[in-house]
C-alpha cells in the first residue's frame, strides 16, 4: 500500500516534472530564437545605418567636386584676364580644403591659327619643351596634330614632374573623356567621365565644366560652342576617397565595391575594398547583410555595393545563455517547488547582471565614435545618447532620458533656422521616415547652431513594426561654412558686397519666370555713373573703388528691401524693382538719381560731382529672354547718356529712340560698304580770322558719305554709330591720308587744315606712328596741320592724350580743343593740355544774342584763352550780329554758316581765290 | 690622384655629404655652380636634400665659380667633375645654376647615357642645346610681369623708373627682360649697373627723381656692405622700390622673390622620377611657379604711396633693423 502510494506519488511527480520540462524547454527555445532574431535585426539596422553613412560620405565628396568646379568657373568668369598665379593660389587652397581632390586642370581652347604663337609664348615663358600633343587613333602620342581647334591642358595643380606631362596634351583626343568634354561644352553644366586612369595615380573620375568668353554662360547651345574658351577639370582618385568610405564601418569585415553599371569588367570598378573572404563552415551558419545603393552622379550610373557576412560579434550570446540558465533555474525551482523547497530570483539576478554588462559594453562603444548617436523608444522618448550627442545638443544624457526626441534634438531648416522640423514629434511616431539622410541645423539648448548631416531610421522588429528610432548625426559646420563662403563669393561682387552680374542675371530670369506664370511684373533699371572714369583716371583706382563703395551705400539706403541691387561691372549697376509699374519705377529711379546727384565725392582735396544715367525697362516676356531684357535696359541707358547724360530714360514697346539705337548697327554695315566702294568724300569749312587779319586762314576738314544712290549722308547719321562700334579709327586714318594727299597737291603753306580726331583713335596703339609715317610719306609741312580733339576725348584719358599731343607738337603740328566748355571741369584740365586753340562749344554761341549766361561763358573762355596765350575759335556763327558780338569779346576766329558753308574739297592753289570765295559765301548768306 | 690635385689648388669638393651608407642605394650627384654660404645656392641645396635624403646616396660638389671667376678655372673644374662622374658612376646628376650646365653638362654629357636634371638656369636653355634626351629640369624666371603689375597697382601714374643692379652678364640679361616687359606697360626703364658700392649708392640717390626703382642683385659688388647700403636707402629713399631678390628685400619697399628651395625640390623630384624609370625627356622643362611677397614697413613709411590692402595682407614682413 505504501509502495503503491509512493509509486503513485512518484508517477505524479514524474508526470509533473516531465510536463514542466517539455513546457519550459519549448518556451526557452522559442525565447532564445526570438532574441537572436531581434539581435540580427538590430545588427542589420546598424549595418544599414553605417552603409548609409558611407553612402552619404561618398555622395558628399562627389557633391564637393561640383561645388569646387562651380566656384572655379565662377571665379574664372569674374576675371578680366588670365591670372595663372592667382589661379594657382586659389587651387592650392581648394586642394588643402578638399584632400580627396587629386588635381585641378585648366584646358584652354586654342584655334588652329593661334597655335604656333601660343606654343612660342609658352616656350618664351620658360616652358621650353611645351608643344600641343594628342593621342592618335592607335592611342599613340603625336606632336603635330592638325585640327581646327585644340584643347591642351595649360594649367595643373599640383604641378609635379609626373603631372607636368599633361601640359600641352589635347584632352579632346582622349576617347574616354572626349564625350564628357563635348557635353560639358555644349551644356555649360558639370559632366563626369566614366572611370579613367588619373595621371598614374590610379582609377578615378574627372569632372568637367566649361568657361566662356564674357562674364556669363551663353544661353543657347550654338553660342556656347562658339564662345567657349576653356574648361576646368577636377580629378578624384578613387583610392583617395576610400578611407572616407571605409571609415564609416568600425567592423573590418565589410566589403565595399563602387562599380560603373555600364562597364561590367574590372575596368568599371572604381573602388574595391574586399576584406571578408571566409569560406569555412561557420561562415555558412550566418546570414549576409547586403545593400546596393544607386549613386548615379552627373549622368554616370554608379552603384555602391556593401555587404558582409554576420559573425559571432554581431550577436549577444550572453542573453540567450542567461535565458538558458534561467530555464535550468526554473526547472530547478520547479523541482524544488515540487519538493517544497523553492528559492526565488537566483537565476533572474544572473540574467539581469548579464544584461547590465551588455548594456555597458554597447555604451562604451557608442561613446568612442565621433558621430552623435541618439536612440529613442517606440514613443520617441530618448533612452540613450552618447557624449558627442550630449555636446552637440547641450543636454546631459540623464537629463534627456525619457524626454521627447523632438524636444532634445531640435532640427531646423538649413536655410531658415525658424523653420523647426517636427519629424520626431509624438504625432509622427507611426510615420515611416524611411532611411532619412538630410542636412539640418541643430539647435543646442543654449541656442548655438550647428550644421549637421543626419541619418535616421526606425528600428523595426521582425514583424516590421516600429520599435524605436536611431539617429546618427555629424557636425559639418566648418565644411558647410566653407561651402557657403565659396557660394557667396561666386554670387557677390568683392568690392561692394552687392550681387555680381551672374547672380543678377539669375534673379532676372526668376523675375521673368514669375511674370510668365502670371505674377506681378518687375522693372529692370540699368544704371551707369557719369563721372566715374574721370575720378578713376585722375585720382587712381583706389579713389574709383572708394567712389563705387560710397555710391553703393547711397543706392542701398534708397531702395526697398525687396528690390535686388547688383554691380554689373565697372561703374554699371543693375536694379530689379519688384512688383512695380514703369511709372512708379521712374519715381523710385528719380529718388536714386537725385541722391547720387546731391552726393559730392571728395578725394585728396578734389571734389567731384557725380551723375548717373539710368535706363528702365519692364521685365516682361514681350521683350524677350533675360538677355534681351538686359540688352533693352542697356540700350535705354545708352539713350539716356546719348541725350546728354545724367538723366533717366524709360523704355516702352516700339520705342523710337531704341529703334534708332538698334538702327545704328545697320550703319556699321553701310560704313563698311562705303569704304569698299570708295563713297567717302572730304568737305571743308572755312575758319576765318576775326580780329587780326594777319592770322592764317584755317579750314576744318569734314567727312561726308554717299549712300548707294549717290545721295550725301549727313555726318550725324553715321558718326555716332562709327564711334559706338569702334569704326572711327579707320575713318580717321582715311581722313588723314586723304587730307595729306590733297594738301600735297594744293601745296599752300599759308593755310592751316583742322583735322578732327576721335578719342578712340588717340588711344589706339599705332595711331600716333601712323600719323608720323603719313607726314613723312606726303612730305607735309607740319605747321599746316591742326588736329582737333574734343574735350571729352582728351579728359577721358588725360595722360595718353597729353603724351599724344606733346609728341605731335614736337613735330610742328598744333592742336585745338573742340566743344570747349561742354564738360563740367573744362577749366580744371585746361592747364594740363598743351593746346593752341580753344573751339568754344557751339551751344554757347548760337544763342549768344539772347542768353546772358552764354555771353558770360563765351567771354570767360576768351579771357582765359588770352591769359594762357591760346587762340579762341567760335563755331555756329550763323549771322553778322553774332560775329560782331564775338568781335567785342576778343574771339580770334569765327566759323559757321554765316561765315562759310561746308563745301567739297577741291584743289585751290591761290589763297586769294579762297578769300574771294569765302566773301561770296558770306554775302550770299547775308543776302 | 684626382683629390690630391684638388687639395693642391685649394678648392676641392667643399662638402661631400653621405646620407645613406647603404652600398646598394642609388647614387645621386648634386653639382652646385657656387659655394655653400651663398644664399641662393644654399636654398637649392636645402630643397634637394629635403627630397632626396632618404632615397639615394647623395654627394655634393660645389664649383665655387662666384669666388673663382677665371675662365680657365671653370673649364678645369668642369673637367675634374666629369672625371669624378666617370669614376663614381652616379645614376642621376643634378646641375644647379648656369655654370654647371655651361662647363659640365654641355661639353661632356649632352645626349649621353647619364641622366641630368638642371635647375636655376636663367630664362632660356636654348643656348645650352637643351632639351636633350638625357636632360630635363626647371628654368629660373623672375616675376617680371607681376612686378610691373604691382608697380601700376601702387603708383597708377608711374611713367619712368631706374633698374639698379650689378655690372654682370646675368644682370644685363635681367635688365633686358625687364625692359621688354616694361614697354608692354608703357613704362620707361633706365639701366643703372654698378661695379662698386659707392657707384650703387649714387645710382640710388639719382633714381629718386624717377617714379620707382627696381633693385637687381648686389652679388658681384665686392666691397658691398649691407649696413652702408641700408643707411643710404633709409636716408635717401623716398620713391617706391621693388626687387625680385630675397637678399635685397631689406633695401626695397616690396620684394617679389624667387624661392630657391622650389628649384631644388623640383630637380630632386625629377631625379626620383628618373630613378623610378621615367626617361628624362618625358619630364617637361618648366619655369618656377612660386614667389614670396615681402614688405618692408620701415621703408614703406618713408614713401608716399598707398599699397593696396591685399598686398599688405599677403606679404611677409622683412626683418626690421
Amino acid at each position: 500500500m505504501l509502495d503503491s502510494r509512493f509509486l503513485q506519488l512518484k508517477l505524479i511527480y514524474t508526470w509533473r516534472m516531465s510536463t514542466a520540462f517539455v513546457f519550459c524547454t519549448i518556451f526557452a527555445a522559442l525565447l532564445i530564437w526570438v532574441v537572436l532574431l531581434v539581435e540580427n535585426q538590430i545588427a542589420e539596422n546598424l549595418f544599414r545605418v553605417k552603409a548609409e553613412a558611407a553612402y552619404s560620405k561618398l555622395l558628399q565628396k562627389l557633391n564637393d567636386n561640383k561645388t569646387v568646379i562651380s566656384a572655379l568657373s565662377g571665379w574664372q568668369h569674374s576675371q578680366n584676364r588670365e591670372q595663372t598665379s592667382e589661379l594657382r593660389i586659389f587651387s592650392k587652397e581648394i586642394l588643402s580644403n578638399y584632400p580627396h581632390i587629386s588635381s585641378i586642370q585648366y584646358i584652354k581652347k586654342i584655334p588652329r591659327k593661334d597655335r604656333e604663337a601660343f606654343e612660342h609664348k609658352m616656350q618664351e615663358d620658360g616652358y621650353a619643351t611645351f608643344g600641343i600633343t594628342q593621342k592618335n587613333q592607335k592611342g599613340l602620342i603625336e606632336t603635330r596634330p592638325e585640327k581646327d581647334n585644340y584643347f591642351p591642358t595649360t594649367f595643373i595643380e599640383p604641378l609635379e614632374p609626373h603631372t607636368a606631362r599633361i601640359l600641352g596634351f589635347d584632352m579632346l583626343s582622349d576617347q574616354i573623356v572626349a564625350q564628357s568634354i563635348k557635353i560639358a561644352m555644349e551644356s555649360g553644366k558639370e559632366t563626369i567621365t566614366p572611370p579613367v586612369d588619373i595621371l598614374g595615380g590610379g582609377k578615378g573620375l574627372i569632372v568637367f565644366k566649361a568657361t566662356y568668353k564674357g562674364k556669363v554662360v551663353p544661353t543657347d547651345k550654338k553660342s556656347r560652342i562658339d564662345q567657349i574658351n576653356g574648361l576646368f577639370a577636377v580629378s578624384i582618385v578613387a583610392n583617395d576617397i576610400k578611407p572616407f568610405v571605409v571609415s564609416a564601418f568600425s567592423s573590418g569585415t565589410t566589403n565595399i565595391v563602387l562599380q560603373h553599371n555600364e562597364i561590367d569588367d574590372r575596368s568599371g570598378e572604381l573602388l574595391s575594398h574586399i576584406v571578408d573572404k571566409r569560406t569555412d563552415g561557420f561562415a555558412d551558419l550566418f546570414p549576409s547583410f547586403n545593400i546596393m545603393i544607386d549613386l548615379s552622379h552627373a549622368g554616370q550610373p554608379v552603384t555602391l555595393h556593401v555587404w558582409r557576412k554576420a559573425n559571432f560579434s554581431d550577436y549577444n550570446f550572453k542573453v540567450p545563455i542567461g535565458i538558458f540558465l534561467l530555464y535550468l533555474t526554473i526547472l530547478f525551482l520547479i523541482r524544488l517547488s515540487l519538493k517544497g523547497d523553492l528559492k526565488h530570483g537566483v537565476a533572474s539576478e544572473v540574467a539581469q547582471d548579464e544584461i547590465f554588462k551588455e548594456k555597458e559594453l554597447a555604451e562604451v562603444t557608442l561613446h568612442s565614435i565621433a558621430d552623435g548617436v541618439v536612440t529613442a523608444d517606440i514613443n520617441n522618448n530618448i533612452d540613450y545618447m552618447n557624449e558627442v550627442a550630449e555636446e552637440l545638443t547641450g543636454w546631459q544624457k540623464n537629463e534627456a532620458e525619457g524626454k521627447l526626441l523632438n524636444d532634445i534634438v531640435i532640427l531646423c531648416n538649413e536655410h531658415n533656422p525658424n523653420d523647426i522640423n517636427n519629424i520626431f514629434s509624438r504625432e509622427n511616431i507611426k510615420n515611416d521616415i524611411g532611411e532619412l539622410t538630410e542636412n539640418y541645423l541643430l539647435k543646442r539648448n543654449d541656442e548655438t547652431q550647428y550644421s549637421v548631416k543626419l541619418s535616421a531610421s526606425r528600428i523595426r522588429n521582425r514583424s516590421g513594426d516600429i520599435v524605436g528610432t536611431i539617429i546618427v548625426f555629424r557636425n559639418v559646420t566648418s565644411e558647410r561654412k566653407m561651402a557657403q563662403l565659396m557660394a557667396y563669393q561666386a554670387r557677390h561682387d568683392e568690392l561692394t558686397g552687392l550681387y555680381n552680374r551672374r547672380e543678377f542675371e539669375y534673379q532676372l530670369k526668376r523675375s521673368l519666370e514669375k511674370c510668365e506664370r502670371g505674377g506681378d511684373s518687375d522693372v529692370l533699371c540699368y544704371l551707369d555713373l557719369d563721372q566715374f572714369k574721370v575720378v578713376n583716371d585722375t585720382c587712381g583706382h583706389s579713389a574709383g573703388d572708394k567712389l563705387l563703395i560710397q555710391v553703393t551705400h547711397i543706392l542701398r539706403i534708397n531702395i526697398r528691401e525687396s528690390d535686388i541691387l547688383a554691380r554689373l561691372g565697372g561703374d554699371e549697376f543693375g536694379l530689379i524693382i519688384k512688383s512695380c509699374s514703369i511709372e512708379k519705377s521712374v519715381e523710385i529711379s528719380t529718388v536714386l538719381h537725385n541722391a547720387i546727384k546731391e552726393f559730392h565725392f571728395s578725394w585728396e582735396g578734389k571734389v567731384f560731382s557725380i551723375g548717373s544715367s539710368m535706363g528702365l525697362v519692364k521685365v516682361s516676356p514681350e521683350i524677350g529672354s533675360a538677355a534681351e531684357v538686359m540688352s533693352a535696359a542697356d540700350s535705354a541707358c545708352y539713350v539716356a547718356k546719348d541725350k546728354g547724360r545724367n538723366r533717366i530714360y524709360a523704355h516702352t514697346m516700339n520705342d523710337h529712340e531704341l529703334l534708332v539705337r538698334h538702327g545704328e548697327m545697320q550703319w556699321v554695315h553701310k560704313i563698311n560698304e562705303a569704304f569698299e566702294n570708295k563713297r567717302f568724300r572730304l568737305y571743308r569749312q572755312i575758319v576765318q580770322p576775326l580780329l587780326d587779319a594777319s592770322n592764317p586762314v584755317h579750314y576744318e576738314v569734314l567727312i561726308r558719305m554717299e549712300d548707294e544712290h549717290g545721295v550725301i549722308v549727313p555726318p550725324m547719321a553715321f558718326i555716332p554709330a562709327a564711334e559706338r562700334y569702334n569704326v572711327m579709327p579707320a575713318i580717321d586714318r582715311w581722313v588723314i591720308e586723304t587730307s595729306f594727299s590733297m594738301m600735297k597737291q594744293e601745296n599752300n603753306q599759308q593755310l592751316i587744315y583742322n583735322i578732327n580726331l576721335s578719342g578712340k583713335s588717340i588711344n589706339e596703339d599705332g595711331f600716333l606712328e601712323f600719323i608720323i609715317e603719313q607726314i613723312k610719306s606726303y612730305e607735309i609741312y607740319t605747321p599746316n596741320i591742326c588736329f582737333e580733339i574734343t574735350e571729352t576725348a582728351a579728359i577721358s584719358n588725360l595722360a595718353s592724350a597729353t603724351e599724344f599731343m606733346k609728341t605731335l607738337k614736337s613735330q610742328g603740328c598744333t592742336f585745338a580743343l573742340d566743344d570747349f566748355g561742354s564738360g563740367l571741369s573744362s577749366f580744371t584740365y585746361l592747364k594740363n593740355l598743351p593746346v593752341d586753340y580753344l573751339k568754344v562749344d557751339g551751344s554757347f554761341v548760337k544763342d549768344l544774342m539772347d542768353d546772358a549766361i552764354d555771353r558770360a561763358m563765351v567771354s570767360s573762355i576768351a579771357q582765359v584763352g588770352r591769359v594762357m596765350g591760346i587762340k579762341t575759335i567760335a563755331e555756329f556763327v550763323e549771322n553778322n550780329a553774332i560775329k560782331q558780338q564775338l568781335s567785342i569779346m576778343d574771339i580770334d576766329y569765327v566759323q559757321g554758316f554765316g561765315i562759310g558753308e561746308p563745301e567739297e574739297w577741291v584743289i585751290v592753289k591761290s589763297i586769294d581765290s579762297i578769300k574771294t570765295k569765302c566773301d561770296r559765301n558770306r554775302l550770299f548768306k547775308q543776302g | 690622384m684626382l683629390f690630391s690635385n684638388n687639395i693642391n689648388i685649394g678648392i676641392v669638393f667643399l662638402c661631400i655629404i653621405f646620407f645613406n651608407n647603404n652600398a646598394e642605394a642609388s647614387r645621386c650627384l648634386f653639382v652646385s655652380s657656387y659655394h655653400q654660404g651663398y644664399e641662393w645656392a644654399d636654398g637649392i641645396e636645402e630643397g634637394v636634400k629635403k627630397i632626396l635624403k632618404n632615397y639615394c646616396e647623395l654627394k655634393q660638389i660645389n664649383m665655387n665659380t662666384k669666388h673663382f671667376k677665371d675662365e680657365a678655372y671653370k673649364i678645369q673644374k668642369g673637367k675634374e667633375i666629369k672625371e669624378f662622374i666617370e669614376q663614381w658612376k652616379p645614376d642621376v646628376v643634378i646641375a644647379a645654376d648656369d655654370n654647371a650646365s655651361k662647363y659640365l653638362v654641355v661639353p661632356y654629357f649632352l645626349n649621353s647615357d647619364i641622366p641630368f636634371v638642371f635647375c636655376g638656369v636663367n630664362w632660356t636653355v636654348a643656348e645650352y642645346g637643351y632639351p636633350a634626351v638625357n636632360i630635363t629640369g626647371m628654368i629660373e624666371v623672375s616675376p617680371v610681369q607681376e612686378i610691373f603689375e604691382k608697380i601700376q597697382a601702387i603708383i597708377p601714374n608711374a611713367k619712368q623708373g631706374d633698374y639698379i643692379g650689378v655690372d654682370t652678364l646675368t644682370e644685363q640679361k635681367s635688365f633686358e627682360r625687364f625692359n621688354k616687359i616694361a614697354k608692354r606697360f608703357s613704362l620707361m626703364l633706365r639701366k643703372r649697373l654698378a661695379k662698386t658700392q659707392s657707384e650703387w649708392s649714387e645710382f640710388y640717390k639719382g633714381a629718386q627723381k624717377k617714379d620707382f626703382l627696381i633693385l637687381g642683385t648686389k652679388s658681384g659688388i665686392e666691397d658691398w656692405n649691407d649696413e652702408i647700403a641700408y643707411q643710404v636707402v633709409l636716408k635717401f629713399g623716398r620713391k617706391f622700390s621693388i626687387t625680385d631678390y630675397e637678399w635685397m628685400t631689406q633695401f626695397a619697399v616690396l620684394g617679389l622673390t624667387k624661392i630657391p628651395q622650389e628649384q631644388g625640390e623640383w630637380a630632386a623630384k625629377s631625379a626620383l622620377e628618373i630613378l623610378n624609370g621615367t626617361p628624362p625627356n618625358l619630364i617637361p622643362i618648366i619655369p618656377n611657379q612660386h614667389w614670396d611677397m615681402i614688405i618692408n614697413d620701415q621703408l614703406l613709411s618713408n614713401v608716399n604711396v598707398n599699397v593696396p590692402e591685399y598686398i599688405l595682407l599677403n606679404s611677409k614682413k622683412v626683418n626690421v633693423r
